[in-house]
């Protein structure tokens, strides 16, 4: 059997690459591409823990999660595709363009 | 610890995923950087096989792989953007990549093997104990739909 401190390692180093991706890049495709990475280090969590505990719910919570973010997903990027054909790019920079 | 072939086999995923997961963050171009993506959700479909969660790594394979990844896609090739030369060459580790993962998810996993915890009764166990939950995911999924699809035709929605 595997560690189980050895996958939350490995899921917190996921976490904190997708951080990094938010915080490093400013287009607006590669902060979703670390909000998913983020995600799946969270999936991995739940998954880890429901196969360590013999308990079904963190696999349910895994699924319920994984179709949750599929649809912010798709939201993000129907914000995005309408923001870059507004300003002609989606770099975030440009959002300072938005203050009321 | 034994470092056995199911060790082995998780060792080996974590360092594709580590490596994948680090390609993602120094690729410059977001093409590159969704390629990568779509490499570390096939690893972790991978993981959730090892982990005995197949319905799990077969949802991240359809819904991830199949759906986000090409939604991503269309996505970046819409928007403009400036080409650099990339620091890492896609068409030489993108087969590697794909190759140690796919000879890793067909060597590891049991085939007719039950894991611990039955995964059959999946569904019942959904309806059962999650049915107001699953009507919530359902609304959001249609009013997502529907946002979405008004958000892109409507020009004048404000943001």
């Amino acid at each position: 059997m595997i560690d189980y401190s050895w996958i939350v390692y490995l899921s917190t180093f996921l976490f904190a690459l997708g951080i990094i991706n938010i915080l490093v890049k400013k287009d607006g495709i590669n902060f979703i591409i670390g909000i998913e990475m983020i995600i799946n280090a969270a999936l991995i969590n739940f998954v880890s823990g429901s196969a360590y505990l013999l308990n079904e719910n963190g696999a349910v919570y895994a699924l319920f999660t994984l179709v949750v973010a599929a649809l912010e997903t798709t939201l993000i990027v129907a914000l995005l595709l309408l923001y870059s054909s507004r300003t002609g790019g989606a770099l975030f920079s440009s959002l300072r363009n938005l203050r009321g | 610890m034994e470092l056995g072939l199911e060790v082995l086999g998780f060792l080996l995923t974590a360092l594709v995923m580590i490596i994948e997961g680090i390609a993602v963050v120094m690729s410059r171009r977001p093409m590159h950087s969704i390629l990568f993506l779509f490499l570390l959700l096939l690893t972790a479909a991978a993981l959730f096989i090892e982990l005995d969660a197949v319905v799990l790594a077969l949802a991240e394979l359809l819904i991830y792989n199949g759906g986000i990844t090409i939604l991503l896609t269309l996505a970046a090739s819409i928007e403009p953007e400036e080409i650099r030369a990339p620091r890492i060459k896609p068409d030489i580790i993108l087969p590697l990549v794909a190759a140690v993962i796919l000879v890793f998810m067909i060597s590891t996993y049991k085939f007719g093997n039950v894991s611990n915890f039955s995964y059959t009764s999946l569904g019942t166990f959904i309806l059962s104990g999650y049915g107001i939950l699953l009507l919530v995911v359902m609304v959001m999924s249609i009013a997502a739909a529907l946002s979405a699809t008004y958000m892109i035709s409507k020009e004048d929605v404000g943001i």
